[in-house]
């Protein structure tokens, strides 16, 4: 027990010596940060979108293009 | 326990925000709904347009328009009226999403950018205006 003792009273000015290096977390506040612009965009476009189809100085948002009809199989 | 007026204002604010939804909830700013805001952004959108196809108007980078030179009172009252609405939908939005305003207002700017025809003033991220080309 003493042996313990003396082991940890010994070893306690070390742990001044121990260098934790700081996590690094900025990848995922990006990503965050992305998945809240594509959040806000699709908000601002619920709203604009009308105000911004029925304005003369604003071009239509591009629409996807229509999936083409499937041809026929031909026997 | 005891809560200040303005804790339960913004409280009842978020709860019926995330009850109703964006399009239907109170604005914080006047208690106006955006519905109504919107509408009153259509009424004025012939006008607005015929300042901003003349170039006495542009789209600044922050989401707001703005009167080039000298404009008259009638132009200058428009874009006050227009940057008012812009601003109350921004902080819903920004409410919605714990972000500033100002980041709304910059992503709104990037869409006008991006939706704008040809001749139409916008403002550059650094600030320069520019008419849109071709």
């Amino acid at each position: 027990m003493t042996c313990r003792l003396f082991f940890c009273v010994a070893t306690l000015p070390l742990a001044g010596c121990v260098n934790v290096k700081p996590i690094e977390v900025k990848p995922i506040h990006v990503t965050v940060d992305v998945n809240v612009n594509v959040k806000v965009d699709k908000s601002l476009d619920n709203y604009f979108d009308d105000i911004d189809e029925k304005s003369t100085t604003t071009t239509p948002a591009a629409k996807p293009a229509a999936q083409p009809a499937p041809t026929p199989a031909t026997p | 326990m005891k809560t200040s007026p303005g804790f339960r204002a913004l409280f009842a604010a978020l709860i019926a925000f995330a009850v109703v939804g964006p399009a239907q909830a109170q604005a914080p700013a006047g208690a106006i709904p955006l519905s109504v805001l919107r509408k009153d952004q259509e009424k004025r959108l012939p006008a607005l347009d015929a300042l901003k196809a003349r170039g006495v108007v542009g789209e600044n980078n922050r989401g707001f328009v703005e009167v080039r030179g000298n404009g008259s009172d009638d132009a200058t009252n428009l874009v006050a009226d227009e940057n008012h609405d812009r601003a109350v939908v921004y902080t819903v939005f920004a409410r919605k999403y714990n972000i500033g305003p100002e980041q709304v207002g910059r992503l709104r700017a990037k869409k006008i950018a991006a939706k704008s025809k040809p001749g139409i003033w916008l403002q550059a991220p650094d600030g320069t205006w520019y008419q849109k080309k071709d």
